[in-house]
Formats: C-alpha cells, sequence, structure tokens
C-alpha cells in the first residue's frame, strides 16, 4: 500500500496550530471533514473514538512520530491524513519525545487488512531519518503531498 | 564459543493482526530478553524489540512468521514468544503471573464528557 492509497491530499496540514493531545486529534479529524472525508456529524464521535484508543497506550511510537487512529463505522474505506507540527505536541510517547510527524488513520471496522497495509507502509517509510527530516522541514501542503509522492516512487526506501 | 539460537514457526491468530498495540505489547515482551530476536516475514525481518520495525510486518490474521532468537537466552525468548503470539497476544495486565510487580495503576472513570 502506498501513501496515495489512503492519505487523503486535501487533508494534508503543513502547520498544526494545536498545542495538545485531543487539539491536534480534532485539527486532523477537521481537515478530514474540510476535505469531505468523514461527514461533518461524524467528528466528534470520531475524535472521541481515537482519544478512547490513546488511553490503551499512545499511538505516539517514538522519535516524534504518531499515528492516531480508530476504526469508525462511518467510513466507507480507510481514510487518512498528514499533520506537521512545528513545535511538537506532547503525546505521551513512548520514548517521552514530543511528536511533530503525525499520521492519523480512520478504517471501517471490517478491513482490518487495509488499517495494517497502512501502518506498515508508514513505518516502512519512516523508519528512513532522510524521509522524516524533509517531513519536518515541510513548511507547504503543496511540499508534503510532494514528499509523499517521492515516497511513493520508492525514493527513499529501498 | 557459538551462540544458541532458536528458531520457531508463529501464526498470528488475532482476527486484527499484528496490530499497533499489539506491537507494542511484544516489543515489551522481548526486551525483557538478551537474545537478539527477529521475525520474518519473507523477504521483511523485523527487530521484534523496535515497534516501528515490527510493524513494517504488515502481519495479518494467519499470517505465518519465522521467530528466530540468538542469545543465551535464545530458546526462553523464543518460548515466551511463541506462546504470546499462540495465546492471540494476551495484554500485560491478563498475564499478571508474567511480572508479579508490575501492577499497572487503574484509575476509575472519572465520567468526563469532553466537549
Amino acid at each position: 500500500m502506498k501513501f496515495s492509497d489512503f492519505i487523503c491530499p486535501e487533508a494534508i496540514r503543513a502547520n498544526l496550530s494545536a498545542e495538545d493531545k485531543r487539539g491536534v486529534i480534532e485539527e486532523l479529524v477537521e481537515a478530514l471533514v474540510e476535505a469531505g472525508q468523514v461527514r461533518a456529524e461524524d467528528k466528534a464521535s470520531i475524535c472521541e473514538a481515537i482519544m478512547k484508543r490513546e488511553e490503551y497506550g499512545s499511538t505516539g511510537i517514538g522519535r516524534g512520530i504518531a499515528v492516531p487512529h480508530t476504526k469508525h463505522p462511518s467510513v466507507q474505506k480507510l481514510v487518512g491524513t498528514v499533520g506537521v507540527s512545528a513545535d511538537g505536541v506532547d503525546f505521551d510517547s513512548l520514548d517521552g519525545e514530543k511528536v511533530r510527524l503525525f499520521f492519523l488513520l480512520v478504517s471501517p471496522p471490517d478491513r482490518p487488512g487495509d488499517h495494517l497495509r497502512a501502518l506498515e507502509n508508514i513505518s516502512r517509510q519512516v523508519r528512513d531519518e532522510t524521509f522524516c527530516r524533509f517531513l519536518r522541514q515541510c513548511k507547504t501542503v503543496e511540499e508534503i503531498q510532494q514528499l509523499l509522492e517521492e515516497a511513493d516512487n520508492n525514493q527513499f526506501v529501498s | 564459543m557459538a551462540e544458541r539460537t532458536a528458531i520457531r514457526e508463529v501464526v498470528v491468530v488475532d482476527p486484527h493482526g499484528l496490530h499497533l498495540r499489539a506491537a507494542h505489547q511484544l516489543t515489551a515482551r522481548a526486551s525483557r530478553f538478551a537474545s537478539r530476536i527477529e521475525l520474518i516475514n519473507g523477504a521483511v525481518r523485523a527487530d521484534a524489540k523496535s515497534i516501528l520495525s515490527v510493524m513494517t510486518l504488515g502481519a495479518g490474521l494467519g499470517t505465518k512468521l519465522i521467530l528466530r532468537a540468538e542469545g543465551d537466552d535464545a530458546e526462553e525468548a523464543v518460548e515466551a514468544v511463541a506462546r504470546w503470539f499462540s495465546d492471540g497476544f494476551p495484554e500485560e495486565d491478563q498475564l499478571a503471573e508474567d511480572s508479579p510487580s508490575n501492577t499497572p495503576p487503574v484509575s476509575p472513570p472519572e465520567g468526563h464528557s469532553a466537549s
């Protein structure tokens, strides 16, 4: 699976303004609403579900990266977005580091395979420090879109 | 002196596959052992002590993985990790006997409804 299979380009956010965990999640889910990927009336429910998931253990997997996610019956296919925070957000990460790179996923309850393949793709890409450094440096949505496209074309992972 | 090596095949029996939370549990378990522990899915080899590495396996329900440990406690490591797979990724608090000193704090829900 590639970024282009699940990341909605219109929902990407280059300069997250939120300063805490809930704020970032709401900002990214709102981005999915504005991009037409989830319905506005489902936003609160999706945010709650993602926060609930965080209670079981932070999805801040270290190295300044978090993958907040949930299953939600309101989506018909896996939808995701990417957000970059310039200052970083305290996300209760496994390594205690602030998170600057967010990959938020909402998947249909009956498609665990797609969710795993998205996580597999994200993990594979973010293991490359060059990719992460470039992503942190992105100042605009267009730069992020281009970087994800390059990653999809195997520019970072051999 | 040659290092001890242990190898076993494990199967993902959780319907959700080796998801992120399970991967975290796995790394916590694997990290208790000194041995180098790997999981292999075809051409993909993952360090069982690294959550990012484990997630690159993309292991869904029914996926067969090679579990391989190298080191003085290789057999114990493979035994523990293989059991965790066959038990369907039990969470830490379901295996209290594994770590009697580890009693996670249980705070009662405060019944807040954040808007």
